[in-house]
């Protein structure tokens, strides 16, 4: 993680939890200068006093020291330091509450302990980073750890960022780049501006003509200062002067209609390709960290949202604005009066229409947790019906669902209320103004001095009319708009995560791998405290076959992940054909990488299709060999669909075994310089295990294999067994040289499982 | 000391041995459970800490073993229960809120700017994150952190507050 991320964390501290970004530098010189040497290493905040009262208090890990920095709670007091020796401590113990988490560091037994703080949930990654490298201290290890404000600052907004992704930017500079998608679209975009600008400015025309025809002919005309010719002329210009108003609007309406639509499909068509292929630059740590439905959604109904914005929001809002200033110039030229009464309301309008949408949001905002109530048990009880009839507990199903339905019922009902109510109000103050017109219109027509034409007054009417919908649409757009940004928050924080894992400029290429794979004093991190694998050496020979063996959690699946290169190593270096991984093209390195997991995924497609995902162009004679030596061609031939069976979305349609051995036929069509077999045989029963361990026999003849097992009968053909034990490589040897151990880990895993497996068989 | 608290060890959870105990605070702050002439440091887990906050208290070692499952406190003696009330005082900790100024989305997020008896706090929630209403009325938010949030009494709360909490509550 480099300084701009770094900068990124401690902007959202700020932001999201009022909390410091970074200690306070006078803070860290007090500890440093009371300590007398030696720089604030890791530090964290203890915001808990022992009152349980928030608080400022620090707590700073030194190279000797360790020390608690309080605020006096009287102000202008100095705060109070709490200095303790490293070698005074002889342990620390963390006392776990609900919300709160009292640290307490002792010395000798009986002794009062040396110091004591807490801390809120807030603050656990921060402190347990200290915690961690305290502990290691006191043990007498060395722990390595790369920047205090880094560790502190993304062990705050870690879990704002994993829930929200990068949050520092504003909706305007959103909306902004949003808008550059428009970009390589100019020509499109100009041309159904113009036609939405237009369409609007030709829509003010027929109200203006409607009073002209009023004022120069009908009046006129009727009055007796005008013939039938001379009416009837003009009459038929102006009607000809509408007509080309109504069929010039339309036709603009088409094309702003065309070109946007079909624009807000480019758009969305873009970043959906831009959000895919950035998908794929990005490391597998990214997809740990975030969950599948949210990543799809992104691609899908995000994108999807874009498209309304550009296609209807941009245009629909800007437009409607231009409407109002428009249909205000018109009428204050019209009548300045009469123009000033129909649009100084406009703000109130607006403003009625704002609040409404404000209480509207806090309806919804009530309904939608009731609605999603109701969907927990739909949730539920669907997924767990079995269970429902098991236990007769249909009834009560049935009426939680039907109290939940009710009350979801009224929080509509209140809804409906409320919008029924507040459109007829808005439309009673909108009559109010024409009733307002009237009043003021009338003396000003029919009096002794008119003031106020009869064509005048009829356009008035009309363009009151038109200025009820611009208002409508702001009251509208002002969600959609709101919904648009945010999914387009969520696309732009894909695009804007930093592939963790990237190339060098000139990368080695291994076009055909030997498979001799050396691992020089490998170091691994998630965190930047504390390490997963610590100082693994060990070197595999081409074609040799190795175990890794070891409790859960010790790092085995960490090793053959950084021998994939899914991550590289934070210390030392892995070599394959005696180049670093890190120099070497990944794309070509993987292309000789084979993998059979525990749960073999498998593609939405024909099995044909998924034997062949590794090498498209192989033959089916090819497919079938594989599927052969794979043991699953004799499966697979007794489905009436035979090769072209489609198999679900994760292969539901078969069984797990099959699922594996369709697997390890793709690997072998493959045909991978190195194979990983990650629990290939487990909860699979015998029968099943045996043929799928006949086919890995099969698989990895020839093959540089690294293999994980639980089982360690299942490593018998491993040429050599490496135990690795909280992320250190422990023992290494043949599956008799470990046996001999009889203090050895192995030898222990094996009587444990050997003595499991006698209860089990009696 | 006579106590009716079923007490168990780690291999025989659930099965009362009825053992006596004593629980003691040493001057470092740590709890003590004493039986049969042996010492453990407990640490205590609630089992029911909303519907019976007081009752049901499970006493565990180091590696989380039941040692004891105290029914009620109050048929302890009294040192061990003034020791006991120590240590439920932080385990039960959740910040009080007294006031709500705002529960604004933000992309994703809800942000809650509360007044809490400690002093005011701002906390996300994830925008589908509901307050979770408790047996005795009262509500409880969880954020994003797991920090908790405890409103005792929401219809005490200032009109401001429960206009804004009114779209969270039944």
């Amino acid at each position: 993680m480099n300084t701009t991320s770094t900068e990124r964390n401690q902007e959202i501290v700020r932001r999201y939890t009022g909390q410091p970004a970074a200690m306070p530098p006078e803070v860290r010189r007090r500890i440093e200068d009371a300590w007398g040497g030696g720089p604030v290493q890791l530090y964290a905040l203890a915001d808990l006093d022992h009152t349980l009262n928030l608080s400022q208090d620090w707590v700073a890990l030194g190279p000797e020291h360790f020390a608690i920095h309080r605020l006096s709670n009287n102000p202008g007091s100095e705060p109070r330091l709490t200095i303790v020796r490293l070698a005074n401590v002889r342990e620390v113990k963390e006392v776990p509450g609900l919300t709160c988490t009292k640290v307490i560091l002792s010395g000798q037994p009986g002794e009062p302990a040396l110091a004591e703080f807490r801390y809120s949930q807030r603050q656990s990654r921060a402190v347990g980073a200290l915690l961690y490298v305290l502990r290691q201290r006191i043990e007498g290890k060395s722990a390595e750890h790369d920047g205090a404000d880094r560790i502190y600052a993304e062990g705050v907004a870690k879990p704002i960022r994993e829930a929200q992704a990068s949050v520092a930017s504003n909706r305007a500079a959103i909306v902004w780049r949003l808008l550059g998608y428009l970009k390589p679209y100019r020509t499109q975009v100009a041309l159904g501006m113009l036609a939405a600008t237009v369409m609007t400015v030709v829509g003010l025309v027929p109200p203006y003509l409607t009073g002209y025809i009023i004022d120069t002919v009908i009046r006129p005309f009727q009055d007796g200062e005008l013939s039938e010719e001379a009416a009837l002329k003009t009459a038929l210009v102006i009607i000809a002067g509408l007509a080309a108003v109504f069929v010039t609007r339309e036709a603009m309406t088409w094309v702003r209609l065309r070109k946007m639509a079909v624009l807000g499909e480019h758009v969305a068509r873009d970043l959906r390709n831009d959000l895919y292929d950035h998908l794929h630059k990005l490391s597998v740590s990214y997809f740990s960290s975030k969950q599948t439905g949210s990543i799809i959604s992104r691609v899908s109904s995000d994108t999807d949202r874009i498209w309304d914005f550009i296609a209807f929001g941009v245009v629909e809002v800007s437009l409607s604005l231009l409407m109002l200033i428009g249909l205000g110039c018109v009428l204050i030229y019209l009548d300045w009066q009469l123009g000033l009464l129909m649009t100084l309301p406009v703000p109130v309008m607006l403003y009625m229409i704002y609040r409404n949408g404000r209480g509207m949001q806090r309806m919804f905002l009530r309904a939608w947790r009731k609605w999603s109530n109701l969907t927990d048990v739909l949730s539920d009880t669907i997924p767990g019906i079995r269970v429902v009839k098991a236990f007769n507990q249909e009834t009560y199903e049935k009426e939680r669902f039907g109290r939940r339905n009710a009350t979801v019922t009224d929080e509509f009902f209140r809804i409906h209320h409320r919008w029924t109510a507040f459109w007829p109000f808005l439309l009673l103050f909108v009559h109010s103004m024409t009733v307002a017109v009237w009043f003021f219109a009338l003396p000003r027509i029919v009096g002794a001095d008119p003031t106020l034409t009869a064509g005048t007054f009829v356009s008035f009417l009309l363009y009151l009319g038109m200025f009820f919908q611009p208002i409508e649409v702001f009251g509208q757009m002002s969600r959609m708009v709101n919904r648009s940004i945010s999914s387009a928050h969520r696309i732009f924080e894909v695009l804007d995560t930093e592939p963790d894992l990237t190339d060098v400029k000139t990368p080695v290429q291994l076009d055909r791998i030997e498979g001799k794979v050396d691992f020089e004093n490998v170091t691994f991190s998630y965190d930047p405290v504390r390490p997963v694998l610590k100082g693994i050496s060990f070197r595999v020979k081409p074609g040799e076959m190795v175990g890794l063996v070891g409790p859960s959690g010790s790092g085995k699946t960490t090793i053959i992940n950084l021998a994939a290169r899914f991550y590289d190593p934070t210390g030392g270096r892995i070599m394959v054909d005696g180049h670093d991984l890190r120099e070497v093209d990944s794309g070509a390195y993987r292309q000789q990488i084979g993998m059979v997991l525990q749960d073999p995924y498998l593609f939405h497609g024909s099995i044909l299709e998924n034997i062949r995902y590794g090498m498209q162009t192989a033959s089916i004679e090819n497919a079938v060999e594989a599927a052969q030596a794979a043991n699953a061609h004799d499966f697979i031939c007794k489905l009436s669909h035979g090769y072209d069976t489609i198999v679900g979305e994760r292969g539901h349609t078969l069984s797990g075994g099959e699922r594996q051995r369709i697997s390890i036929a793709r690997a072998i069509l493959h045909n991978p310089r190195i194979l990983i077999l990650d629990e290939a045989t487990s909860s699979v029963d015998t029968e099943t295990e045996r043929k799928i361990q006949e086919a890995l026999d099969r698989l990895v003849t020839g093959r540089t294999v690294f293999a994980i097992a639980h089982r360690l009968s299942t490593l018998t053909r491993a040429s050599r067994l490496f135990v690795i034990k909280e992320g250190r490589l422990v023992e290494q040897g043949t599956h008799s040289e470990l046996l001999e151990k009889t203090d050895g880990v192995y030898r222990k895993l094996h009587d444990m499982q050997r003595e499991l497996h006698e209860m089990y068989a009696v | 000391m006579s106590q009716q608290a079923s007490t168990h060890n780690s291999d025989a959870a659930f099965q009362p041995e009825g053992l006596s105990f004593r629980l003691r605070r040493d001057s470092a702050g740590t709890v003590w459970l004493d039986r049969n002439g042996t010492s453990t440091r407990v640490h205590l887990h609630l089992c029911f800490p909303w519907t019976e906050p007081q009752r049901f208290l499970s006493l565990r070692d180091e590696d989380k073993n039941e040692l004891a499952l105290i029914k009620d406190p109050d048929e302890l003696d009294a040192d061990s229960r003034a020791a006991l009330e120590k240590l439920t005082e932080e385990s039960r900790f959740v910040f009080p809120i007294t006031g709500i100024e705002s529960a604004d989305p933000d992309f994703e997020l809800r942000v809650w700017k509360v007044r809490t008896q400690g002093g005011p706090r701002q906390f996300q929630t994830k925008l589908d994150d509901w307050p979770r209403p408790l047996p005795d009325g009262s509500l409880l938010l969880r954020d994003i952190s797991g920090d908790l949030y405890h409103i005792k009494d929401p219809d005490a709360l200032d009109p401001k507050s429960r206009r804004i909490l009114w779209a969270f509550m039944d």
